[in-house]
């Protein structure tokens, strides 16, 4: 509840039946006092009544009391004393008797569909309506009654905004400033400034508060808070930016992480305080308009009362901000050890550490207080200094998500025990960290995993779910393409037929333009014409040349290999299994496309929950089909489901970035979409279908080639009849593939 | 082409000659390798990213050799013509008209094929002859075999970054030539060049540096290319004329060189930065 919420309901308490309201609302409060639910909720529902009346009419307080009789029948009395009292905390977002009522319905669909969830949804109510507004609560409420029909203690805890999925919702619908907001923006001005680009990503919501409100990196890279609470947009943006130099300086320029040993944490305090001010000037010297962006940020006052934590924030305030002067005599010693020291050695990280240690000690000496538990470090662009210290016993604090997927995506790890992997040996994990500045300097983006997140579409509230899915981008595992290879030879029958049907279809491949002013060959027509003209005492066509141009076909395709665990499965005679078979046409296709001038890339993808949409590369528009291809084809494994509409998605963006006139994605599938987070079996369905129409819209064409057994075929609901082929066999391939230049031609 | 084909010029070559120095900034000794390259009448390659200073280069390298330089800017719809000529309407018939290639071939001038990968691959063919032992270039619709001139030499140069894959010279014509590669010289030479060229203070050109580093640092994050040297001379210009510095950065560097909203945004945080 916010402070001016507070204040309101207070003055509820206080307020008194008033005597000018109508007979009408006289009737309404004693059928709830004569109802027999308690001295509470008559008491609330007279004092709430007139505010709700005056807010918005004498006929929303009349209809509340409908809802808190209805309320205290299905969830029980307490419940029906808290619906007055946060009604009329409601009504001061809700203006209209429109807004009022829909507001009521809501709850009264609660009541109706999961009573147990109402006193959680009350306690939302607040927050929602300050931050997402009525329709974002519409939403909040869909998706949690929604998820009643498969766990209803699930569906609780969602509408209680404990639910990680419904903090994220509510997150992402608030209109503060987030980092996903500014990504790419950030992203780029850190690449910018610094010449590289370590992982970013924002710190999950499951992260202790210390980490969630301050940035930091590690040898993961580099993540930041999902927000700054308390900044308005323009503050938070520059705080991001300023927060992105100051860990660039950090992994720039602190070249060993100091060892924690036995410090106390007041010492660790003060000297990560004078590290911070040694890789910010030693930043200044290449970019000195960072000085105005940080001190910006420092606005203690020399005035502040003396505390540890102000006398820190005054000391890091003078040592970057040169009209700034303190006469504190702390704050000046800690300045004049630190000028000398950085005049003789500004690239060495040791003095921080010992000038460090003297400064804490005089603190401790001055006997003033600091809590390292509820310590910030100040002012909020600095990093939580975790990335600069080796801690011996919270190192889960540094791992990231994204640390398993840097090593590429290990497909062959079934079970998801991610989580409980065995922690490293200590003695491993301080080499590691030792290194980790080091590594991060080292990282080349193309090494890691790309993760790009996509919205998703929910079809029970008609509504995206923005940021819902994230895919990660790698590129596809080598593994040897023997028998891939070998069975290539064995179609080479296909292949030929397939290629010749193809560049059949790729007629008029040189053309004679005529009658140009400037070209390769004269225009024997048009000169003659010329000459005619001059034998006529006319003035000759000066345009007598031709020329023989190539116009290629401007066609880009995207193939979508499913490699979701169901494609293991055997199709048809011989074994093969339905990945053998996707890979076997995807490389005849690939090949086929190439030697006839179109350009084709391929990925596989595959999905394990919301948060891990794999998408791996195997060819790129533009690259040959070689080996590499063969073995990368090869190294796709059937694992995990099949999310289809984030992968279009992504496939949507890597094609609109094309510039052919035809923009084809080909899926090839072998059944419906599906996750282990979704239990709604037509969500993911509805999803994709969405996605193709994004893409539609787009002016990319999608098809899909369903293959396999086909009797649980859920390609035609999603892509429609006409743009799916069905293959038992890969002897159909040609055929399908030829169908579908057709198509492509019409 | 840097002039008129037509038109009775009694030495149709006389208007390609450079008559007063080129500035130029040597990095390493390219000078001494092209000076040994062409006194044994080797073609060369010159490769570096657009605006580093190979034109410029090269015009220098024509004054220093006393040498006509015809340069022509090659474009995906030239065609083989283009460089060796054509016949062309006249009151009397057709008329044959050398191209800039055949003109510096009979003339002995050096013949500047600038970002040669943009030309369509067969165009690029009717260099070979010229660029190995023969020396000489046949002209096929007139019958015709012009032997080069004892001076003539052949340069061409390309950028090996942002073209495509599909857009790369042919082996058979790379493995023609010798190679000079350039690059964005050091910090310090680079500001020097800019002060230079711009008539700035030198710690502007510096400032400019900084700035062109940071967009450097973003070639593949969102740049094709960072800012060239010839942009921050255009900068520089700028400030001199009395535009401060971050709007001189703004109209000269960030603006030409991105187009998405973030980026842009990003890049002038990124300027701000150094400023």
């Amino acid at each position: 509840m916010t402070e001016a919420a507070t204040a309101k309901a207070n003055t509820v308490e206080a307020r008194e039946y008033e005597p000018q309201m109508s007979a009408v609302w006289t009737k309404a409060l004693s059928r709830i006092a004569q109802a027999g639910y308690g001295e509470t909720v008559t008491q609330a529902y007279r004092t709430c009544g007139p505010v709700i009346a005056e807010a918005v009419s004498e006929e929303a307080a009349v209809d509340l009391g409908r809802l808190v009789s209805w309320i205290a029948i299905r969830s029980g009395r307490r419940a029906a004393a808290r619906v007055p009292h946060t009604a009329a905390r409601a009504v001061q977002h809700l203006k209209t008797f429109t807004a009022f009522s829909e507001w009521c319905a809501l709850l009264e669909r609660t009541g109706r569909d999961l009573p147990e969830a109402v006193e959680a949804l009350l306690e939302t109510s607040d927050r929602s309506l300050v931050e997402i507004g009525l329709s974002g609560f519409r939403t909040f409420v869909g998706m949690g009654l929604a998820l009643r029909l498969t766990n209803r203690e699930k569906a609780r805890l969602f509408l209680a905004g404990e639910d990680p999925e419904a903090r994220h919702f509510l997150d992402r619908q608030s209109s503060v400033l987030r980092f996903d907001d500014e990504e790419l923006r950030l992203k780029t001005f850190h690449a910018a400034l610094w010449g590289q680009l370590p992982p970013i990503v924002e710190t999950p919501a499951t992260a202790p508060e210390q980490m969630r409100r301050r940035a930091g990196f590690g040898r993961d890279g580099i993540r930041l808070p999902s927000g700054f609470p308390g900044f308005d947009r323009a503050d938070s943006l520059k705080l991001y930016h300023a927060a992105l130099a100051h860990v660039g300086a950090h992994i720039a320029f602190t070249r060993q992480v100091f060892e924690r040993k036995s410090l106390k944490p007041l010492q660790v305090a003060v000297i990560s305080l004078l590290e911070d001010a040694r890789v910010e000037r030693l930043a200044l010297e290449k970019m000195p308009g960072l000085r105005s962006l940080w001190s910006s940020f420092h606005t203690i006052d020399a005035r502040s009362a003396d505390l540890a934590i102000t006398l820190m924030a005054r000391l890091a305030r003078t040592l970057i901000d040169p009209e700034y002067s303190d006469t504190n005599g702390w704050v000046e010693k800690g300045k004049r050890l630190f000028e000398e020291a950085f005049a003789a050695t500004p690239d060495d990280q040791t003095f921080c550490r010992r000038i460090g240690g003297l400064l804490a000690n005089d603190l401790g000496q001055m006997r003033l207080q600091f809590d390292a538990r509820t310590y910030m470090v100040q002012p909020a662009y600095r990093d939580d200094n975790l990335g600069i210290w080796t801690f011996d016993e919270e190192p889960d604090l540094i791992e990231m998500d994204v640390a398993v997927e840097t090593e590429g995506v290990r497909l062959e790890q079934q079970e998801r025990d991610e989580a409980d992997r065995q922690e490293p040996e200590e003695e491993e994990k301080r080499e590691e960290e030792a290194a980790a500045a080091e590594k991060l300097r080292l990282r080349d983006e193309d090494a890691v995993t790309r993760l790009i997140t996509y919205p998703e579409y929910d079809h029970v509230s008609r509504r995206m779910r923005p940021d819902w899915c994230t895919v990660h981008v790698t590129e596809a595992p080598r593994k040897a393409a023997t028998d891939l290879l070998r069975s290539l030879t064995q179609e080479t029958r296909i292949q030929s037929s397939l290629t010749s049907l193809i560049s059949s279809a790729n007629v008029n491949a040189f053309q004679r333009e005529r009658r140009l002013e400037t070209g390769d060959f004269l225009d024997l027509d048009a000169c003659i014409d010329a000459q005619a003209s001059r034998r006529n005492r006319e003035i000759p066509d000066p345009r007598i040349f031709g020329r023989k141009s190539c116009k290629g076909r401007d066609l880009d395709i995207l193939l979508l290999i499913d490699q979701s665990h169901s494609t293991g499965e055997p199709a048809g005679e011989g074994g093969a299994s339905v990945l053998d078979l996707e890979r076997l046409s995807a490389a005849i296709m690939a090949g086929a496309m190439e030697t006839t001038g179109d350009n084709c890339a391929l990925a596989g993808f595959c999905s394990d929950t919301r948060e891990t949409v794999r998408y791996a590369r195997v060819k790129d528009f533009g690259q040959p089909v070689d080996q590499g291809v063969y073995e990368r084809l090869a190294g796709l494994e059937s694992a995990f489901s099949t999310r289809l509409g984030p992968v279009m998605r992504h496939g949507g963006r890597e094609l609109a970035e094309r510039t052919a006139y035809r923009k084809v994605l080909l899926v090839v599938t072998d059944g419906e979409p599906s996750d282990i987070d979704v239990d709604d079996p037509d969500y993911l369905l509805e999803d994709a279908r969405f996605a193709l129409r994004e893409l539609a819209m787009a002016g990319i064409d999608v098809f899909c080639f369903s293959l396999g057994d086909n009797r649980n075929d859920y390609s035609d609901r999603i892509f429609g009849g006409k743009n799916v082929r069905k293959l038992a066999d890969l002897s159909r391939l040609p055929g399908a593939l030829l169908g579908l230049y057709g198509e492509l031609k019409k | 082409m840097n002039a008129p084909l037509a038109g009775p010029v009694k030495d149709p070559i006389d208007a390609y000659r450079i008559v007063s120095e080129p500035f130029y900034r040597p990095f390493a000794q390219e000078i001494g390798h092209y000076e040994a390259a062409y006194a044994a009448r080797l073609p060369i390659l010159l490769k570096g990213p657009t605006g580093c200073g190979k034109t410029r280069f090269v015009e220098h390298m024509a004054w220093w050799l006393k040498r006509p330089l015809v340069t022509v800017s090659c474009h995906e719809d030239m065609t083989a013509s283009d460089l060796v000529g054509r016949f062309l309407l006249d009151a009397d018939g057709t008329v044959w008209h050398d191209g800039p290639l055949t003109a510096a071939v009979r003339h002995g001038a050096i013949c500047y094929l600038d970002e040669v990968v943009e030309a369509r691959q067969d165009t690029t063919v009717v260099i070979h002859s010229l660029t190995d032992h023969r020396r000489h270039l046949p002209l096929e619709k007139k019958n015709e075999l012009v032997q080069a001139h004892p001076d003539f030499q052949l340069v061409i140069s390309y950028n090996p970054g942002y073209q495509s894959v599909l857009k790369d010279l042919k082996e058979s014509t790379r493995q023609r030539f010798c190679a000079i590669s350039f690059d964005y010289p050091d910090a310090a030479i680079e500001a020097e060049i800019v002060a230079r060229e711009a008539g700035v203070e030198l710690e502007t050109a510096r400032v400019l540096v900084r700035v062109a580093e940071r967009s450097r640092n973003l070639k593949g994050h969102g740049l094709r290319e960072g800012a060239s040297t010839r942009m921050l001379i255009a900068a520089g210009q700028l400030t001199a004329q009395g535009v401060p510095l971050e709007e001189a950065c703004q109209i000269a560097i960030v603006l030409p060189l991105v187009d998405e909203p973030e980026i842009r945004a990003a890049m002038t945080s990124a300027v701000s930065a150094c400023l």
